[in-house]
């Protein structure tokens, strides 16, 4: 073993330097890129995965097989995308999350609660894995 | 990475389809090896585990690389990537009800490993030493270690790789070096 610090130092350098040598040895060869968009399971695929982590009864009721809710649901959905509004660009006052206030507001005002929720959701998953987008941040 | 590569993987998606797969195996022979073996600091992933995340990785980087700022050095992003996919792994349900991987098993499949022309001026009991010593330090310090020595990153670039404060990185990197001198001071004594 080294019989001091620098020289331990160097010693971990040479090791990782074996050890990705090692990776690269044994790496197998790249893979085909799918055509566009399809490297990620897509939006509609992911749709029942992201309805299974969410509660069984929306905030608002179920909105009915043609998107539209009753009367109450609607205001509801108005109530709820105002709040939700509100929120965003209290939190996110630049505007690419301004835009996002904007599609909540119209999606939620339609009814189509549940699919604002697996936007969100996908969202907030995407930013988690690989951060927010370059056009969604300031310079800091 | 030139700043003019790194601005073509950000727009990876203008590419024609030959050009873009082009970019993505350079890619893949130059940073797959390195996210496989940063991905040896998280004891819990077998090595299966590890192969088939960096391989993950790299893909889910080069299909959202739109959100990378190509002014700022790549590997730490892509580091990022990967160590939170492989934190995704290891809070699975699944994999929580497995038994983390041993130090022991560990140890067993990095000595299994040929030293390359690179390592070959590294007589193989300081090799077996200095992996024991990796193996030792905390998970938080292993990655550390390999990020500052094994990658050369700045404690920036660390800091930002494992979206942790530069205060404690500093903090890390101070206790790494403290726990590499007491190894030291031991093996000397013996």
């Amino acid at each position: 073993m080294p019989n001091d610090i620098g020289e331990t130092e160097a010693r971990l350098r040479a090791f990782f330097a074996s050890e990705i040598e090692a990776a690269a040895r044994d790496a197998p060869p790249p893979p085909r890129l799918p055509a566009r968009q399809s490297l990620l399971p897509d939006r509609q695929a992911r749709i029942p995965e992201m309805q299974s982590r969410l509660p069984a009864r929306s905030i608002a009721g179920r909105a009915d097989a043609a998107g539209r809710g009753s009367a109450g649901d609607a205001a509801a959905s108005v109530a709820l995308a105002a709040c939700l509004a509100i929120a965003a660009v209290s939190a996110f006052p630049r505007q690419a999350e301004g835009r996002l206030a904007t599609i909540v507001v119209a999606a939620a005002a339609s009814g189509r609660l549940e699919e604002v929720r697996i936007d969100m959701a996908a969202g907030a998953a995407s930013i988690w894995e690989t951060g927010l987008a370059r056009r969604s941040r300031g310079d800091y | 990475m030139e700043l003019e590569e790194r601005r073509a993987f950000a727009e990876n998606g203008l590419l024609a389809a030959a050009d873009r797969q082009r970019l993505f195996d350079a890619l893949w022979k130059e940073w797959r090896p390195r996210l496989e073996a940063y991905l040896r600091s998280f004891s819990g992933l077998s090595a299966e585990d590890r192969e088939e995340l960096a391989g993950d990785a790299l893909l889910r980087a080069f299909e959202r690389a739109d959100r990378y700022r190509p002014e700022r050095p790549l590997e730490p992003w892509l580091v990022a990537v990967a160590r939170r996919m492989a934190l995704s792994r290891l809070r699975s349900p699944a994999r929580r009800a497995e038994t983390p991987a041993a130090p022991e098993e560990l140890l067993g499949e990095a000595d299994g490993r040929r030293p390359g022309p690179e390592a070959e001026c590294i007589r193989e009991e300081e090799r077996i030493a200095v992996a024991n010593l990796v193996r030792s330090l905390p998970e938080r310090e292993r990655e550390l270690a390999f990020l500052v020595y094994g990658r050369s990153m700045s404690l920036v670039e660390a800091a930002r790789a494992t979206g942790s404060p530069l205060g404690t990185v500093k903090w890390r990197m101070s206790r790494l070096r403290e726990l590499l001198r007491r190894a030291t001071e031991v093996e000397d004594a013996e």
